[in-house]
């Protein structure tokens, strides 16, 4: 940041601004962040491999970022159905339902997670009748196609498996796809469908040739950053997740495992890994609304 | 930018809703999309929401009251407000310096300067907890060792003060502060820049000084967008639970906030007393919600006649 | 007061919105800067307020001889008008006019009954005094714009400056207000300067007219003066409807067209207005250039015809009284000749 040069302005306290954002972002932001970087630096470069690709982390990479794709691609397609009935539908309770949507960012992860455990689990509300069907349907697949551990890979059970982290991810990542496409399907104007109607074409050819490729750049932006916000998540998935080495157990809470055994090098080393995963992310969302803005703009 | 992609100045004024159309779908396929949306909303917002209340009433209004007589609940509850009331007026300092730099004037590295703000976003709430403790922890970056060499330092120095950071509630709020970072900034930079110079310049050529054109210009100007912000951080500060619970060491009645006390009574399969606690955060979440479409339909309601 | 702006420079990055840009304004005048979009008109009226700053090391301003360049703006004593009249939308109409009194120093603050009686004045004097307790977002355009105009007046600057201050209305109350600035100017006689880019608008209320184009100054002069005698083929193009010919094709068609020129430009081209074409039946061997009617336009008082040369087959547009039209008695596609009653290739008249 040492080549900040501003055009000269007559408007004041350019300089107090700056200097007091630069500060504050350093001292809370990237000082703290770079230690994470600076601390990895110690370590001898096999030690940090052998560390980041031991099989439990691993696997944990593995299970974080599997399953937070597969809650992202379901938040998409939904999300984007949600977005589509919100802004063009008039049905009573909309505002409600809209402001609803935004839940997620407003409860707090830890009530979640135990909210979705109290749907989810055996005894609970959804998962006494779910629960037995799952397992029943897991079960069947594996009589079926038995070459294939589905019981390992979907899980036997809902809550405390692999689906609750699904159900947990699915949750938080819920209103980023909404709210990217609901200001770009508003301001997407009814001239586009009526012109492609006058041209003969029909509502799916409309609604696939026309809207659907004007949503696109939104949608995947919505998308990635539901995505980025699953790899990191922590509280709603911890209680919900059975947290069993290999089989469930995210990374953020390898890094507390770690952690608690005062092995700050491993856990850094692991931490590095997802930051760097998360920069690449960040970097790629930019680009994308950069993209999309100029794809807007036309 | 991978944070929540709710922003006010984002919001359409109007939506298309409700303007009769001819050229739309079908009927069946109205009625597919909107079954579809509400039960997967249903299911995956209504029911958690429900379920919290539910279950932290079960046993009856007098159980549930009666979770709150705990000293270690009330302690949690103190230090979640001290936090938020700390965190929360330090970001809103920030925010509006930040916004005011970035949407009033040019200068290079801006771009970059705005992705540095979004930073915390993307950082897993986990992360944000530990590069903390390897700042200020006895075993971190700051304590007596820095790397492998062995040279003392900050925390060494903060020990021997006795002031304690990690595991304690400086530390708490340090997280807190990183995760609700950008939350006001990102709010106001596009509201300020949406709005333009125009007026604080009428304000400058009519010879007020630069204070005067901020308080009685700018910020009337932007302080719904700012309290917008506001309440969505506060949400964060006071709902936070990763970062806080890497760094706070989860000692009862000194350093838990009502996420950790949740954690704890949940894991004690006290559960009652642990949706109890749940359920104040759940409303807490609910009061942000209204408040937050109070504001928006407020915009939508004066933005026309900007 | 009169205003200089001496030798100013101007660039944004690699772009140049004033090449050294000398303006003198005499006091008491009304002068518009005008221009095409881009041609550093604003620019250099916002560097005269003090909202913009001039390159380093490049010119000065002055106010009656006396030099701002680096007072602040708030200490220029100017009254600025904004194109989108950047009326304070959280304060009532009242509370916009008063604003810059209120917020004076407490010494040089009027008391709470003076501020009260200027603003009232005030908005007598842009005739919206029942409007002080509504908000900008309940007015229409004339009137935000004349509640601008009345909150730069409060603060008694000591020049006025108003940037496009027509720009965002439409075409009615456009020349209501206009009628009404140059009235009101008359009544309160503050140098004023207003940009602009409609140079009907220039041409009907200000006292002198300052071109400018791609950063530079082209000329300056009465409404009469620039209309009448441009000093480049820019101004002549920009004040108004112009037709092109070739000086060749002129020369065929005999020396009956006009009094031949002494001397053209290099270029060789001949600017005429159309209302300048004279038209006649064509007849064999007449002087003139031949040309072909294609189309009429005859809403108003004036036709405009659209004519087509025969040797080029060019366009011509040009303009003769509906009375006159009658009287020739054409239709389309007849054959006529063209007569250039004034024509200009620059620095020279010429006239039948």
């Amino acid at each position: 940041m040492a080549s900040v040069v501003s055009r000269r302005s007559v408007l004041p306290g350019f300089g107090l601004s700056l200097g007091f954002t630069l500060v504050y972002l350093s001292l809370i932001v990237l000082i703290p962040l770079s230690a994470a970087f600076i601390k990895t630096a110690g370590m001898s470069w096999a030690d940090f491999v052998t560390t980041v690709s031991a099989p439990r982390v691993v696997a944990s990479y593995k299970i974080t970022f599997g399953i937070s794709l597969l809650a992202a691609l379901v938040n998409a397609f939904f999300g984007g159905i949600v977005a589509w009935v919100l802004v063009r539908y008039t049905f009573p309770g909309r505002r409600m339902v809209d402001a609803l949507v935004d839940l997620p960012f407003a409860l707090p992860t830890a009530v979640a997670g135990i909210a979705l455990c109290a749907l989810y689990a055996r005894n609970g509300w959804v998962g006494h009748w779910l629960d037995p069907l799952w397992a029943g349907g897991v079960a069947r697949l594996a009589a079926w196609v038995p070459w294939i551990d589905w019981a390992g890979w979907l899980g036997p059970k809902l809550a405390y498996d692999r689906p609750g982290i699904f159900l947990a991810l699915t949750f938080i990542g819920l209103p980023f796809v909404v709210r990217t496409l609901q200001p770009v399907l508003a301001e997407l104007e009814p001239e586009l469908e009526e012109a492609a109607a006058t041209l003969g074409a029909n509502r799916w050819q409309t609604m696939t040739r026309v809207i659907f490729p004007e949503l696109l750049p939104a949608l995947i932006t919505g998308f990635a950053l539901a995505f980025a916000r699953a790899i990191g998540e922590y509280g709603s998935v911890v209680f919900i997740a059975g947290n069993q080495p290999l089989h469930s157990e995210i990374t953020p809470l390898l890094i507390i495992t770690k952690l608690e055994q005062y092995d700050y090098r491993g856990a850094t080393a692991i931490a590095v890994v997802m930051l760097v995963a998360s920069f690449v992310l960040l970097l790629l969302i930019n680009l994308l609304q950069k993209w999309s803005r100029r794809y807007y703009r036309l | 930018m991978a944070g929540p992609a709710t922003s006010l100045a984002g919001k359409p004024a109007r939506t298309g809703a409700g303007t009769p159309r001819v050229i739309r779908n079908p009927l069946w396929v109205r009625v597919v999309f909107m079954t579809v949306a509400l039960l997967f909303l249903g299911c995956f917002l209504l029911l958690p929401l429900a379920a919290v209340f539910a279950e932290a009433l079960r046993k009856g209004v007098g159980a549930y009251f009666h979770s709150f007589a705990d000293p270690d609940v009330h302690s949690a509850i103190w230090l979640t407000l001290l936090t938020a009331a700390i965190a929360v007026p330090a970001n809103l300092v920030f925010g509006v310096a930040a916004a005011w730099c970035i949407a009033k004037y040019d200068f290079r590295g801006k771009s970059l300067l705005v992705t540095f703000i979004d930073l915390p976003f993307a950082v897993s709430p986990v992360i944000s907890g530990l590069i903390y403790m390897l700042i200020f922890g006895l075993q971190g970056w700051l304590g007596p060792y820095l790397g492998s060499g062995d040279h003392p330092w900050f925390g060494e120095w903060f020990n021997q003060q006795d002031i304690k950071i990690v595991f304690a509630v400086p530390g708490i709020v340090l997280a807190t502060i990183f995760v609700t970072f950008p939350f006001v900034a990102r709010e106001l930079i596009p509201l300020m820049q949406t709005q333009g110079n125009d007026e604080e310049y009428a304000a400058l050529t009519l010879g007020a000084s630069g204070w005067q054109t901020f308080w009685r210009v700018t910020l009337p100007n932007i302080k719904w967008g700012l309290f917008y912000g506001v309440i969505l951080c506060n949400a964060r500060a006071m709902g936070e639970f990763g970062a806080v619970s890497v760094i706070s060491g989860k000692i009862r009645g000194e350093t838990t906030t009502m996420p950790l006390q949740v954690e704890i009574l949940y894991n004690e399969n006290n559960s009652v007393a642990a949706f109890a606690v749940a359920s104040l955060l759940a409303l807490l979440a609910l009061v942000t919600l209204v408040l937050k479409s109070f504001i928006e339909w407020r915009h939508a309601q004066t933005r026309p006649s900007a | 007061m009169s205003i200089s702006a001496l030798n100013i420079r101007k660039t944004f990055g690699s772009y140049t919105a004033l090449s050294g840009v000398d303006l003198h304004v005499q006091s008491g005048r009304l002068v518009a800067l005008l221009g095409p979009s881009g041609s550093g008109k604003t620019t250099l009226l916002r560097i005269i307020a003090g909202l913009e700053y001039a390159d380093a090391g490049s010119g000065r301003i002055q106010f009656h001889g006396e030099d701002v360049t680096d007072v602040p703006a708030g200490k220029r004593k100017v009254g600025f008008v904004f194109q989108h009249y950047a009326l304070f939308r959280h304060m009532t109409v009242f509370e916009n006019v008063a604003f810059g009194l209120r917020v004076r120093r407490r010494r040089d603050r009027p008391s709470k009954s003076d501020i009260a009686d200027r603003v009232n004045r005030l908005l007598k004097l842009v005739q919206l005094e029942s409007l002080g307790g509504r908000y900008p977002s309940q007015l229409s355009g004339g009137q935000r714009q004349r509640i601008a105009l009345a909150r730069a007046l409060a603060v008694e600057p000591k020049v006025l400056l108003l940037d496009e201050p027509f720009g965002a209305l439409d075409a009615k109350v456009r020349k209501e207000l206009r009628r009404w600035l140059r009235k009101l100017h008359e009544e309160v006689h503050l140098t004023t300067i207003f940009v602009t880019h409609d140079q009907e608008e220039a041409l009907e209320i200000a006292d002198e007219v300052v071109i400018m184009n791609q950063a530079k100054v082209e000329q300056v002069g009465t409404p009469q003066q620039v209309y009448d005698r441009p000093s480049s083929p820019f101004v002549y193009q920009f004040l108004g409807n112009v037709n092109v010919f070739r000086e060749q094709s002129l020369a065929l068609a005999g020396n009956g067209v006009y009094a031949r020129p002494g001397r053209l430009v290099e270029d060789g081209l001949v600017y005429v207005r159309p209302h300048d074409i004279a038209i006649a039946r064509h007849e064999t061997g007449a002087d003139g250039i031949p040309a072909i009617l294609r189309y009429v336009h005859a809403a108003g008082p004036q036709a405009r015809l659209t004519l087509e040369q025969v040797q080029n087959r060019e366009l011509v547009e040009a303009e003769i009284s509906r009375v006159e039209l009658e009287h020739l008695g054409l239709k389309l596609n007849d054959l006529v000749l063209l007569r250039l009653r004034q024509a200009r290739s620059f620095e020279q008249d010429y006239a039948i």
